[in-house]
């Protein structure tokens, strides 16, 4: 499993961005570093989930803009800033979804799926379960497909998906070993229903 | 049907594509170009000192002594903004008599699947198994659910619940069709979560299609959107007895395994398509019984390949002298099995033409396959709306079980909706419709729309009691009209921006840091003062009362009154 580094942090660090959270409730200016420091991750975290790219670096200033708004409230809590920057990401990604109408994306590569195809221990690679997995995966509910995309795809850690997901770290461990089992049984279904109506 | 856009292997931007996008000085202008409320504002407190006495004094009421117009300036009113409040406040503040909203106790076994009937006619389905503890262990022992529904404005305002929503910068209400608060427990220890989903069939009192789901998020103290929630459309019909829909199951469930052996027997003539002989290959010319093989029939000349998965297949088999010759047919496959005495040779073969036997079998299963996929895909279509026509027949049966068991209920609280009691009749004018969702959750869930605050006339608010002692420290004030099912929360900072629709029947119902409610009606909405328009609400204390209907009689009793 990759480790996040941002994440992970040193205790310096976390200390160093609570100096600069600290000044930027006095001055708004102060918050450059920290803009410089995540401005990447959450293009990514909300370009991943959308297909507007212009949008989602729209949206990231946005996050920001944000942030900086409601600074007063951030509270810390052992954990780095990010994870409140990833709540209004979210936040503002469905809420964007909801004024243009538009559909969520998920984004993955083959190696992804060649993941999931080994925790079902299928040995069958064939290109058509492939894409049966594919279609399972965009039958998900919204919930689920956070905790796919968080483990799987963007392999984060589970203690960082329980700070960004407001769950505990257990809680996030539990769930992600049973999404692993509610995509099987989709997939089952779907597989099954391709092969009852002579799709293969 | 997907929910989402799924792409494979869509091109990365580079670090450095969104390097170059940062633009740090555009996110502080529009921070600074982005309006604050005048009560966040540095100024507020600072540089205009003399209108922070004026802004602060129009909360107040103007007959207030000396000593209260000092504490006035220097602890300005408090309301249930939420960025306005401390902290620790909770974000479900109900009123000092909020608690004769009664939870419905439901104690279940969670070994198995329960479904829970509310007295309002929802249901919930908990699946077996669905909870464990800190440790992630299986909770087998007694859970108790606890279920609270709220439907109209004065359910709404005594739960405590906020209505505000925040989108975009732009400040909402959120007008309800149902709301439903579900708790679970173990051993007196509240569980978030269930690990599989439960359902909840909602019944909500508004069919329109622009409802959503919403979530209270308890800790932001805000609502997060989850879903759009379309209704099942009961209300276009009666809803029959549950004894209709368990005889109607019987019959759908009839015809569903009538047409799966409808779709076994098509897939039987299903054609065979004609394969071109690999003349390079081996075969054998074998006439082959049609009686045995129907789907040959029609074949002529056929001869049979030796399939490559035959790897000893070599030309010695046609140099031996062989006493016996069987095809036998194994699913799509054929087989020949060569015999002499008890020696056995058998070689998977695949019946083949060449030349113009093939070109004339080519072109006539062309035109059968066509026949044979249109009765199969009619077929699978039949099944299909036969099994979806199953499932809403069952949603039904347990909407009408639910109504069924709640015809005392409905009669006392909705006795105008409910024709007889021989079947659970739904008018054509009655808007109610049952909405279904999932969720792992426990908690706040709303069936809501986003509501403008009113745009029309401005007053500048101020309370007082009837013998006008001003009210302050509001905790909540709402303003109530006739036209939507929603309240209008105004916190202390918003006050001088209250607008209110003069066309429209509007109350006003508050709570102060007490717990007192207040509330005035419409009448006092008639004596603001057009040209200053500022006016002192003159607002009566809710008396104690003991139930929710007691609270509605009150409230609505002084709407006219007041």
């Amino acid at each position: 499993m990759a480790i996040n580094p941002i994440y992970h942090q040193t205790n310096d660090k976390l200390q160093q961005e609570l100096v600069w959270i600290e000044e930027t409730k006095k001055n708004p200016e102060r918050f450059e570093p920290l803009y410089r420091k995540y401005h990447e991750q959450i293009f990514r975290y909300i370009y991943q989930r959308m297909d507007d790219k212009e949008l989602a670096f729209d949206l990231t200033s946005q996050v920001f803009l944000k942030a900086i708004k409601n600074i007063e409230k951030y509270e810390y809590r052992g954990v780095p800033f990010a994870s409140w920057l990833y709540r209004i990401a979210k936040s503002e990604l469905y809420q964007s979804f909801r004024d243009n109408k538009s559909r969520r994306t998920v984004n993955l590569e083959t190696f992804h799926l060649n993941d999931l195809v080994e925790e079902f221990e299928e040995k069958d690679d064939a290109e058509f379960k492939k894409q049966i997995l594919l279609d399972s995966i965009g039958e998900m509910s919204e919930e689920d497909i956070q905790m796919l995309e968080m483990r799987f795809f963007e392999k984060r850690s589970f203690k960082e998906i329980g700070e960004i997901l407001d769950i505990t770290e257990n809680n996030a461990k539990v769930k992600s070993y049973r999404i692993v089992e509610k995509l099987r049984k989709i997939y089952n279904k779907k597989e099954n229903n391709y092969i009852g109506h002579g799709k293969i | 049907m997907e929910k989402f856009n799924v792409n494979l292997d869509r091109p990365k931007v580079s670090s450095e594509e969104i390097k170059a996008k940062q633009n740090f000085d555009q996110v502080l202008k529009n921070y600074h170009v982005t309006p604050k409320s005048f009560f966040q504002k540095g100024w507020f407190w600072g540089t205009v000192g003399l209108a922070t006495v004026a802004a602060v004094t129009v909360f107040t009421f103007t007959s207030i002594n000396s000593n209260e117009e000092k504490e006035a300036k220097e602890k300005p009113l408090t309301a249930n903004n939420s960025s306005e409040l401390p902290a620790d406040t909770p974000c479900i503040k109900p009123p000092k008599e909020g608690d004769v909203q009664q939870y419905q106790i439901f104690k279940i076994d969670p070994k198995q699947e329960n479904k829970l009937n509310t007295s309002s006619g929802s249901v919930i389905t908990i699946p077996a198994n669905s909870f464990s503890d800190e440790n992630g262990q299986l909770i087998t022992e007694e859970i108790e659910i606890q279920i609270r529904e709220f439907y109209d404005k004065e359910d709404v305002f005594l739960s405590g619940i906020p209505m505000h929503y925040d989108s975009s910068g732009t400040k909402y209400s959120l007008e309800t069709a149902g709301m439903i608060e579900i708790r679970g427990f173990h051993q007196g220890n509240q569980l978030s979560k269930s690990e599989n989903a439960m359902e909840i069939q909602l019944r909500t009192i508004n069919s329109d299609e622009d409802f959503n789901l919403y979530a209270l998020n308890e800790n932001a103290n805000r609502w997060d959107y989850i879903q759009p929630l379309k209704g099942d459309q009961i209300n276009e019909e009666s809803l029959e007895k549950p004894e209709v829909y368990e005889q109607k199951s019987k019959v759908l469930n009839q015809k569903i395994q009538e047409t799966k052996a409808e779709i076994v027997t098509i897939d039987k003539t299903k054609p065979l398509e004609p394969r071109k002989l690999d003349e390079s290959k081996y075969s054998f010319n074998i006439n082959a019984n049609k009686t045995q093989f129907p789907e040959l029939a029609q074949l002529r000349n056929v001869i049979f390949e030796v399939g490559d998965e035959n790897k000893g297949f070599t030309d010695e088999v046609y140099n031996k002298t062989w006493e016996d010759l069987k095809l036998q047919k194994h699913g799509d496959k054929y087989q020949v099995v060569l015999i002499k005495g008890e020696h056995k040779e058998k070689y998977i073969v695949y019946p083949a033409l060449k030349g113009a036997d093939y070109e004339k079998a080519k072109s006539d299963f062309d035109s059968k396959f066509s026949v044979y996929e249109k009765k199969k895909s009619e077929k699978v279509k039949e099944l299909n709306d036969f099994e979806k026509e199953y499932e809403i027949n069952k949603k039904k049966w347990e909407m009408a079980v639910a109504y069924s068991k709640q015809m005392d209920f409905k009669h006392n609280q909705n006795n105008n909706k409910i024709q007889n009691t021989s079947g659970i009749k739904i008018s054509k004018t009655n808007e109610e419709v049952i909405r279904v969702f999932n969720t792992e959750s426990f908690g706040v869930f709303n069936c809501d729309r986003k509501v403008k605050y009113p745009a029309g006339d401005k007053v500048l608010a101020r309370f007082s009691r009837e013998d006008g002692s001003p009210i302050r420290n509001l905790f909540n004030v709402n303003l109530i009209t006739d036209k939507k099912n929603s309240l209008f929360a105004y916190s202390s900072s918003e006050l001088n921006e209250f607008r209110f629709n003069p066309n429209h029947e509007n109350r006003i119902w508050m709570i102060d840091e007490k717990g007192e409610i207040y509330a005035c009606g419409n009448d006092e909405f008639q004596k603001i003062d057009k040209k200053s328009g500022e006016h002192t609400f003159v607002m009566k204390k809710i008396p104690k009362f003991n139930s929710v209907a007691e609270f509605k009689e009150m409230t609505r009793s002084y709407a006219i009154e007041s």
